[in-house]
This record gives C-alpha cells, structure tokens and sequence, in this order.
C-alpha cells in the first residue's frame, strides 16, 4: 500500500475548464478516478452538485486509451452508454458533430488513434455529462491531429456552456489552450502545487503568449522533486 | 475472395477424393472384402441401411442423446467455468475434482452410472455429459481469467447496468472461449457416446456398431462410420462454422 496522493483540496466552478498537471505516474489518473467515482479506495470527500433536476450528476469518462469495445462497432459503442430510455438516435448528430459520422458503422478497429480518440470524446459526450473527465485524451497524436482534435473541443466545450470539465495533461501549451485554470501536482505522495489561473476568456486569448506565461508560472512553483516511482522507471 | 474460396473447396473435395482413393487402392491390395471391403461395397451396405430404416432410426437416436449431452455439458460448464475463473478461492476449492473428472477414462464413468442409475437413457447422457464437462469447465476458466478490467471499469465508469455488462461487455469477451469448448467437446462427444452406447443401450449407432462387430462384418461398421462422418461434417458447415465467422467478424 503506497499513499498516491496527499492533503488534496480544491473546488472547481460549474462549466470550467479545468487541466490537471504534473509529472508521470504522480496520481493525475488516480485523481481522474476518484472523481468518477470508479476509485474508492481513498480517505476523504468528494462532492458533486446535483442536476438542476436534482439527480445525481452525470459523469462522462475519457480514459487515455480510447478503451471502445472492439466487438461492437462504433455507433453501438455510443448506443450503448445511453441512459434507459434514451432515444438511440442521439448518438448520430454527436457523431456528426466530431467528424465521424462515415465512420458509425465501422469497427474500432479500422479507426484511427485519432478517430478512436474523438468516438471516445462522443460516447462521453453522448451521456449528456455534467462533469466531462479526460485522461491525457490527446497524448501520443502527431502535432497536426492533436491540433484538430483541440479545436474541436474548444467548438463542443462552445456549444455546452455548464459543462464542467477536468483533464489531465502534461502538455503546458495544451492546457494553456484550453483550460480556465491548471492544478499542478507533484511530489510523493502528490500535494497541490500550484493553482494557477489563466487569463479569461480562452477564445481572446493568445496561444503562444499564455503558454509562455505559463510556463513561468509554473517554473516559479519550484522544481518539483523526482517522485520515487517515476525515477525508477 | 472468390476466386480462393473457390480454390479451397477444390483443395478440400481433392484431399477427401485422394482418402477415398487410397481406401480404395488399400481394398484391392488386401484382396478380402471380409477384412477391408472396397468403397462401393460400403456404399452398397449404406444404401441397403438406408432402405431398411435402420440408419436413420439409429443415427437419430445417436444425435439426439449428442444434442441433450452437449447442452447439458455447454449449459454446466461455462457456469461453472466462468464462475471458477472469476473466483480463485472457488477454484482452490474445486480445481482438484475439475482434474480427478478430466482424468477418469470415458468407461469407468459410463459403468458407474449405468451400475448406479440402471441401464437408461438417463444414465447414457449423464455419462457422456460429465465426460465432456471438465474440457469445457477448463476452458471457459481460461477464458473467465483472461476478461480485461479495463473493459469493467468502462462497464463501471457508465453504470452500465448488469444485464448490459454481461452482454455487451462479458459475452463477446468469452465468445471465442465458449466456441473453442463447443467444438472440442463436440469432436470428444462423438467419440464418447458410442462408447456408452454400446455397453448398456439397445439402440443407436454405437449399439449398432457394436452388433456389426460381433459379425466381424466390417462394411456396416464402415458404412456407419460413413454416415457418421458426413453428419459431423455438415454440422461444421451448416453451424460451428457460420457461427465462428459470426462471433469474430469484428477482428
């Protein structure tokens, strides 16, 4: 038993964005679950407001693999989340919506990483979340497909304007693109770091200049001492 | 694609035609029907079989005690099975019987049952059942073992409910399993009921083979082996095979 994380507390607004930093293997994934509710084993409080209807929240999870099951094809993928009751024909203009309607009768397998990625983006989406999670959703795509797949969340996050989101990432540029706010952690166990707030809003705000900013800022959070797992590695 | 569809059925009719052919070339080398009739002797004692209804009444007898054996060993055993490879404390538990069952030879199981519930057909398919059900517990445990937890916390993660985890999730992960135990227990079911036939039922291939031998009349016990053969065959066609391609079309 090794404690990953340690004297954690932050809140985030509804509808922000929010990118959560720090080096390989210090809890950034661990955290994500926590959140989702799909990891128990932690001491402490989590709260999430309830709908507006006052049911629970709805949590869509993106996990760092694609994970979309092989054996079904891709709109059955989305189909598949949907709450009972749900009419399945919503799951074809969000396929739409992030480029793949060609591909909905396709197996995972003949998609792309990219493709998969963004099927993976819709079936999150397909749920109708309150709370979207991405882990490292665009790691390890060429520069030009991440920088697709970065405008096409900044045109879904657009068009859902409660939709609160929270997305690990170890790109400094990537969350100075798309986040409100970055939570940098590190150390072990992992502590918060940093609370960094980005210059509002992120439509006017310049790509290259936030980024630069910052990664001031968080080279002004120190160097963040070497967690044991990820020397060992 | 067609073209070497085409070219593998012709390999198939040309490897069962060269079989035929040595059959053949083998009867005239031996030189006694009594001991190796040629083909068209067994094909002759196939027709007359045919004629008299015999075939016919035994063979379905047959399958349908293969039919009630397979569902009853598919049915237990990938329970059975998939519980045992979900549940190492079950496994350490039942692991040694599921061993001592793969080991007792087919006959000892058929004298006991026959012994122990009288010469019925109950006791016929019991034994075939329980000869073919440690292969599949095996397998299907290997196949319970192998379900990927990434795919459970997706199931997890969107509250799947369990009537859409196991199908949509935990079936086609055990899909291929459950093929590969369905037709390795088919090929030993065969073997086994005529072996349970022929000691303690009056009825059915093995019973019939059973008379041939004591006649030494070598054409009915290959005429049946025939028949036999055909209708395994045409099972591998007309079902195990479209199902194959049904369950790994996504690949």
């Amino acid at each position: 038993m090794r404690t990953i994380l340690a004297g954690l507390e932050f809140a985030v607004a509804t509808g922000s964005v929010t990118a959560i930093m720090g080096p390989s293997g210090c809890g950034k994934t661990t955290l994500l679950g926590i959140l989702a509710g799909l990891d128990t084993d932690f001491v402490g409080e989590r709260h999430i407001a309830l709908r507006p209807d006052g049911r629970p929240a709805r949590i869509g999870f993106v996990f760092q693999e694609p994970r979309l099951l092989p054996w079904r094809r891709l709109r059955d993928n989305l189909r598949l989340v949907l709450p009972e009751g749900v009419n399945p024909a919503v799951v074809d203009p969000l396929l739409a919506e992030v480029g793949l309607a060609e591909a909905a009768e396709l197996w995972p397998r003949q998609l792309s990483l990219g493709m998969a990625r963004r099927g993976a983006l819709a079936r999150a989406l397909a749920i109708d979340p309150d709370l979207l999670l991405l882990d490292e959703p665009f790691v390890s795509l060429d520069t030009a497909t991440a920088a697709g797949m970065h405008a096409l969340l900044l045109r879904l996050l657009a068009r859902r304007a409660g939709l609160t989101v929270l997305f690990a990432t170890h790109d400094p540029a990537e969350a100075a693109l798309l986040a409100d706010r970055v939570l940098l952690l590190g150390g072990s166990p992992a502590r918060l770091r940093a609370d960094i707030t980005l210059p509002a809003p992120r439509e006017a705000r310049d790509p290259v200049k936030a980024g630069a900013a910052l990664r001031a800022a968080l080279a002004e959070a120190g160097p963040i001492p070497p967690s044991p797992t990820a020397s060992a590695r | 694609m067609a073209a070497r569809m085409r070219q593998e059925a012709l390999a198939r009719a040309g490897s069962l035609l060269l079989l035929l052919l040595l059959w053949e070339v083998a009867a005239r080398l031996v030189g006694n029907p009594r001991l190796l009739p040629g083909i068209l002797a067994v094909l002759g004692e196939l027709v007359r079989e045919i004629q008299s209804g015999e075939l016919q009444y035994h063979l379905g007898i047959t399958l349908l005690r293969v039919a009630c054996a397979f569902a009853l060993a598919m049915l237990a055993g990938v329970a059975l099975g998939t519980a045992l490879g979900r549940s190492p404390r079950l496994d350490r538990w039942l692991d040694a019987w599921v061993l001592l069952l793969l080991n007792i030879p087919a006959l000892v199981v058929a004298a006991l049952l026959y012994i122990w519930l009288g010469l019925t057909e109950a006791a016929a398919i019991l034994a075939v059942a329980l000869n073919k059900l440690p292969t599949v517990v095996v397998t299907m445990r290997e196949g319970a073992r192998a379900l990927d937890p990434a795919y459970a916390e997706l199931a997890r993660a969107y509250h799947l409910s369990h009537a859409r985890t196991l199908r949509h999730v935990v079936v086609p992960q055990l899909a291929p399993y459950t093929l590969a135990a369905a037709r390795t227990g088919l090929s030993l079911i065969w073997k086994i009921v005529l072996v349970v036939e022929l000691i303690g039922r009056s009825d059915g291939v093995g019973f019939r083979i059973g008379l041939f031998f004591q006649l030494f009349d070598i054409a009915g016990i290959l005429a049946y082996t025939l028949a036999f053969a055909a209708v395994v065959q045409l099972i591998e066609w007309t079902l195990l095979q479209p199902l194959e391609r049904r369950v790994n079309r996504w690949r």
